[in-house]
């Protein structure tokens, strides 16, 4: 037989490696895929096919099947531009694939194992040769409506190098437009129709969606985004970057230099959480809701989200209050050994984690990896489970009872509250910090929530620092002391 | 398996072992002379002998590929005129090695099997200069070729030919073997949903999945996509071989509607599918090569299956820049239109050769 590409199956035994990430909460463990030397896996998207064939595609536009139990790697596509995402209909196990030009289906029509035909489903979107205008997702909802999201052009001439995709920057900002729709999210139809969805993305490259058809994206800092993001995807909404109005139907032809910026902070809905630059998340990838019904721990209904920079995994509360969702963003994990920009649920509860360290620099500087990380099924590590606005202030939720004298001590928590400053410019300094105890603590009665009174402001961030000393009984320390609530609004 | 045992026969039957000639004696100079596999190519474009020299070629084909080896006096245009004759051989072409007659023959080589060496012995033309050299079998012409120098000073005469030679650097080479490749990409000069094509037998072509035709060809190595694999990607990759003009640009017309992309089948030869007013048109994509005025070119095979047409298919091609040729349809005087009716479209082939 000659060595093909399209049979490579090297006989490698799964090789898990155990890694020891400096923060890593107790009951957790995380395993490094040896990948063999052949394969460039930079991580684009995952999905299981079934129980043991967790499907990748790459940056390299490639999708491998990787075989999680007996560690076989077989190549099932090839030659896409750039794959950033994949779904994979759970009823009928047909692939679909997200690339830089298209959505692809693809289809192993004389069943050898590979996909011999490549659908496209639509490519309503416009894409120029600049590196920037990546594609992303997509996700599924219940109505079988795909969703994805469409980066800004790369348009400041100064950095993009050429002046030809210098199109709708706006107050002078970097990123712009060069092509139809960049900046939006936007909807397949079932019947394959292409609908603009919502509007002033960035840097949009991780889009999930909870069971409730809620879709949320991630944002990374940058022009007109104050740090990194998570926003709630709702019909007509503008996220922030306005080089997208460029194709919005009602400011067609207008000058939106002339929008001021005041206007434009006034006419976008806030992300739903703030993830504070460079102390949590640099460029976060895609948020994966655990649904595992608590095969992966007490995070059950979270957000699991990996950051490509500081190849850490953080954990995301949300919480509707005045009927928008805003809550809480803490580190989980860190750092992994190279950025995680994609994450997926195993059949048997397992996270595991698809990565790349290419083109940007990641902590731990490898070029691309998997790992997965595991619970071990018992054991309940101290840590802060989420934190949730109340009309006087907070409720610190921990996983175990924590100690009774040290929680009901105000000293103990830190608080600052601070606000970013929503501008044209790169990212956003913290603005108008004001550091703060809390006036009162209570303890529920199972001492695993601490009542805590703040004076509240709308549209403020709060950090929390936690102290050393707030233990659980057994003496166990909280791994992640530090966790960000993004307060938009306040309860009535 | 048949047509192995086939093969086998026939060239133990039918040929003599390589050894020198008697007479010959031991030769001045030994050259061992490889093949790149999956690439279609020599390992060494340039060798270089003294004048009159007894010389030993070392044929080593690592590929799975049948080659052969043939030394022609004269120019690229003889060294094509030997290698369309090999074309015309026919049933004769396996016995006589695809090496046919001609004048301009100086050495040629038996067929290496694949993973098999054989020899060529020879004596350097007395008459300094370059010889072009080149592998006759089907496809490979375009690619397998070289120059060997005669020289009274080889050293120097290899070195020049190593600096006039243009050097294929690519970073990150995707390399044509046995199937086709396809491979999406950014490429200079070309449009954002473009996929390139590297088909087995050096000839390559770039399909723009926006406006649904063929934009271009190229002969030779496939494509680097290292520009793209490097840091953030998104810079172009490079075509790695010769460019060749397909003519036809927005070939296909029915009707005054845009064409939609609808995809790709990879079993056997890449065929594009997209609908067009109504019509669906299935495009299956092949390696075409002939003698354009007497020239050997390599061109492409476009077969087509248009199925649900409203009225008279049309298909443009520039006839200043190829030769077009057609299997059903009627041609308008200077030949750039073709028109063809509903019916006549439901299956037809356009053979595009370029004249550049």
């Amino acid at each position: 037989m000659k060595p093909t590409r399209f049979i490579f199956a090297s006989l490698v035994l799964a090789a898990f490696v155990q890694a020891a990430p400096s923060r890593l909460p107790a009951g957790y463990a995380v395993d490094t895929v040896d990948i063999p030397k052949e394969i460039t896996l930079g991580v684009g998207g995952m999905a299981f096919l079934d129980e043991t064939t967790l499907l990748i595609c790459t940056r390299e536009g490639e999708v491998w099947k990787f075989n999680t139990g007996n560690g076989k790697w077989s190549l099932f596509a090839d030659g896409l531009h750039e794959s950033l995402g994949l779904w994979v209909n759970p009823k009928n196990k047909v692939v679909y694939v997200m690339q830089r030009p298209e959505l692809t289906k693809l289809v192993d029509s004389n069943k050898d194992g590979v996909a011999d035909q490549y659908q496209t489903v639509n490519a309503g979107w416009g894409l120029t040769d600049n590196y920037h205008e990546y594609s992303f997702g997509p996700v599924r909802d219940s109505k079988g409506n795909f969703y994805g999201t469409l980066n800004t052009s790369l348009s400041w001439p100064g950095w993009a190098g050429s002046a030809k995709w210098d199109k709708a920057r706006v107050h002078d900002s970097k990123m712009g437009r060069a092509a139809k729709y960049r900046g939006w999210s936007f909807q397949i139809t079932p019947d394959g129709k292409f609908v603009p969805f919502s509007l002033g993305m960035r840097s949009p490259a991780g889009i999930g969606i909870s069971k409730d058809d809620d879709i949320f994206y991630t944002d990374n800092q940058g022009d007109w985004n104050e740090t990194s993001t998570l926003h709630h995807v709702v019909k007509d909404r503008f996220h922030g970057h306005p080089s997208s109005y460029y194709d919005h139907p009602k400011y067609i032809g207008k000058d939106l230099n002339k929008i001021s910026i005041e206007e434009y902070r006034k006419m976008r809905a806030r992300p739903a959480v703030f993830i504070p630059h460079g102390e949590l998340a640099n460029s976060p990838g895609e948020p994966v809701f655990d649904y595992t019904g608590g095969k992966f721990g007490p995070f059950n209904g979270q957000i699991i989200l990996g950051d490509q920079t500081k190849s850490n995994l953080m954990r995301l509360h949300v919480e509707k209050v005045g009927g928008e969702f805003q809550g809480m963003a803490i580190n989980f994990i860190s750092p992994l050994q190279t950025g995680c920009i994609r994450g997926v649920f195993g059949p048997d509860g397992s996270f595991w984690v698809g990565q790349t360290g290419r083109g940007w620099g990641s902590v731990g500087g490898k070029q691309f990896g998997l790992q997965r990380v595991r619970w071990d099924g018992k054991t309940t590590p101290m840590a802060i489970h989420h934190i949730s606005l109340t009309k006087t202030g907070f409720d610190v939720h921990f996983t175990l009872p924590v100690d009774a004298a040290a929680g009901v001590d105000v000293a103990n928590y830190d608080i600052l509250e601070y606000e970013y400053r929503y501008r044209p410019q790169y990212g956003s300094p913290k603005e108008k910090q004001k550091k703060m105890k809390p006036t009162a603590v209570k303890l529920s009665a199972d001492r695993k929530v601490a009542h805590l009174t703040v004076p509240l402001n709308a549209e403020k961030i709060y950090q929390f620092n936690l102290n050393q000393n707030l233990r659980a009984t057994s003496g166990a320390e909280i791994v992640n002391r530090v966790a960000w609530y993004t307060a938009n609004r306040l309860h009535k | 398996m048949r047509s192995a045992i086939f093969l086998t026969f026939l060239f133990t039957a039918g040929l003599a072992v390589a050894k020198p000639p008697a007479g010959f004696g031991t030769p001045d100079i030994e050259i061992t002379l490889g093949t790149k596999h999956g690439q279609m190519r020599f390992d060494k474009e340039a060798l270089a002998v003294p004048p009159g020299a007894k010389v030993k070629i070392l044929l080593k084909n690592t590929c799975e590929m049948l080659h052969n080896w043939v030394l022609v006096k004269g120019g690229t245009a003889d060294r094509d005129r030997v290698s369309g004759k090999a074309l015309q051989l026919g049933a004769q072409s396996m016995v006589k090695h695809f090496v046919p007659e001609d004048p301009a023959i100086v050495a040629s080589s038996q067929i290496a099997m694949p993973g098999k060496d054989v020899e060529v012995y020879f004596v350097a033309p007395k008459e300094e200069g370059d010889y072009p050299y080149v592998c006759t079998l089907p496809g490979h012409a375009f690619t397998m070729v070289g120059v060997m120098a005669v020289s009274k000073n080889p050293q120097q005469a290899l070195n020049r030919l190593n600096k006039a030679r243009p050097q294929v650097r690519a970073q990150q080479a995707l390399l044509v073997t046995d199937k086709p490749l396809l491979q999406r990409a950014f490429v200079q000069n070309s449009p954002a949903r473009s996929i390139c094509v590297g088909l087995p037998g050096g000839v390559n072509y770039l399909f723009d999945a926006e406006a649904c035709t063929v934009q271009y060809g190229w002969t030779g190595a496939f494509l680097d996509v290292g520009p793209d694999r490097k840091g953030r990607g998104g810079r172009h990759c490079k075509i790695l071989g010769q460019r060749f003009e397909v003519g036809a640009r927005g070939a296909l017309k029915v009707g005054d509607a845009k064409p939609v992309f609808q995809g790709y089948s990879r079993l056997g030869a890449p065929a594009f599918y997209y609908s067009m007013g109504g019509a669906s048109v299935k495009q299956t994509i092949t390696l075409h090569a002939g003698l354009a005025d007497g020239a050997l070119k390599r061109g492409l095979q476009y077969a087509f299956k248009v199925n649900g047409a409203e009225g008279l298919v049309e298909f443009r091609v520039d006839p200043a820049r190829v030769v077009a040729e057609a299997s059903a349809g009627k041609w308008n005087g200077d030949k750039s239109l073709l028109t063809l009716s509903a019916k006549e479209a439901a299956e037809f082939n356009v053979t595009i050769l370029p004249k550049n």
